[in-house]
């Protein structure tokens, strides 16, 4: 074999292993790429599912035996008074007898008023 | 020779290269997630002649309100204590405030503006609707219809129609004694009633649609969902008295029906309605 050949079949090997090492950080990469992604993609769902949740958040309210009531969907209900409460995640009060004024998460934003 | 570490070289500087790179990266998605998992919902309603406002933490991470934007266009700095889960914050103002401007607790360089939802007035009043009927004995009404649906405010107590009239003429043939020879009935739900003690145990199944209860006015949990069943106990001596005050009045049924309606809410406030 002459010296020739023998640089060819080197140049060869080394592009080879070069080629090798390439695909092996490409793939290293992506897969971290990914794992490191996930944490942040997850987190996005995660507000939109809690955005969504949250423009539907109301409240109610009803007489009782015992007073006026403020409920919400997630099963909690407070009574009624005179100073602003919390119910769940909205806050109310009863302005009059008969009316009472809330604050939910499902309102308009108050620029908007 | 020199080919072997030129392809070293070529290495250790991309290997640096997508190292920075993902470091950088993985510094930014940290950023974005625990901006993600900023949930603050800010609230304000008139009060007195002035704003209150209210900042609640509905997320698990924890956060500082570091500022309240105003109508005016002005902000005021307010750098609260961090805000757990559940938490609220609450300030007294006398512009309309806009927005607020909360920052995580864990890395406080992180922040996000919250826009504060206005409010709403509405009048009180109780359900159109309810659910309640009573069955004495063997004596059982029919309930041929509910409209059962998620969407409505009124989602508490939901309405019934009867179907075919009952002969029941007494509503209650022992009223000395605490037994309970009746029971309460939700159309829509699957499950009976027991009476031991002189206490009524009612155990409710929905079987379609989540239902929600007025803890206080039910005595029992404050939600259950289908294929769930919740149990309420009701005090014995009550509905005896209530129901003795009612062999006092007209029997026809319709007015039955809005005296039951009134056993639970009281004589001001009826939870049922005559149908009309």
């Amino acid at each position: 074999m002459t010296s020739k050949t023998k640089a060819k079949a080197r140049n060869r090997g080394i592009s080879s292993v070069f080629t090798a090492v390439i695909m092996a950080l490409t793939i290293a990469a992506v897969i971290a790429a990914i794992a490191v992604s996930w944490p942040m993609m997850k987190s996005g769902f995660d507000k939109n599912t809690w955005s969504g949740s949250m423009s539907l958040y109301k409240v109610g309210f009803t007489y009782t035996r015992s007073g006026a009531y403020a409920y919400t969907q997630n099963g909690v209900s407070a009574p009624l008074n005179g100073t602003p409460g919390f119910v769940g995640y909205c806050i109310a009060y009863r302005y009059n007898a008969t009316t009472a004024i809330y604050s939910c998460p499902s309102n308009q934003p108050s620029y908007q008023r | 020779m020199t080919e072997p570490i030129g392809l070293v070289i070529a290495m250790i500087i991309l290997t640096t290269a997508i190292g920075i790179g993902l470091y950088g990266y993985w510094t930014y998605t940290n950023h974005v997630t625990l901006q993600n998992y900023l949930w603050p919902i800010a609230e304000v309603v008139p009060y007195n002649g002035s704003y209150y406002l209210a900042v609640i933490n509905t997320g698990y991470e924890p956060f500082i309100v570091k500022q309240i934007y105003l109508s005016g266009g002005s902000a005021i700095s307010v750098n609260t204590k961090p805000l757990s889960h559940g938490q609220w914050l609450i300030e007294n103002l006398t512009s309309l405030p806009t927005a607020v401007k909360v920052c995580s607790a864990v890395d406080p360089g992180i922040c996000i503006v919250a826009p504060v939802h206005g409010w709403s007035m509405v009048e009180i009043k109780p359900p159109q609707h309810a659910v309640l009927a009573v069955v004495i004995d063997s004596c059982t009404f029919n309930l041929t219809k509910l409209n059962l649906t998620k969407t409505e405010e009124d989602l508490v107590l939901q309405a019934f129609h009867y179907s075919t009239h009952c002969n029941c003429t007494a509503i209650h043939n022992n009223l000395t004694t605490c037994t309970c020879p009746w029971r309460l009935v939700w159309y829509g739900w699957s499950g009976g009633s027991v009476c031991y003690g002189g206490n009524l145990t009612f155990l409710i199944q929905p079987t379609h649609g989540e239902i929600l209860f007025i803890k206080h006015a039910l005595e029992g949990p404050n939600e259950t969902k289908p294929n769930t069943i919740v149990i309420f106990n009701t005090d014995c001596t009550y509905w005896l008295h209530r129901l003795e005050n009612l062999t006092k009045l007209p029997q026809t049924l319709l007015q039955q029906y809005a005296l039951w309606g009134q056993l639970y809410s009281g004589s001001s406030y009826p939870l049922l309605e005559c149908p009309s």
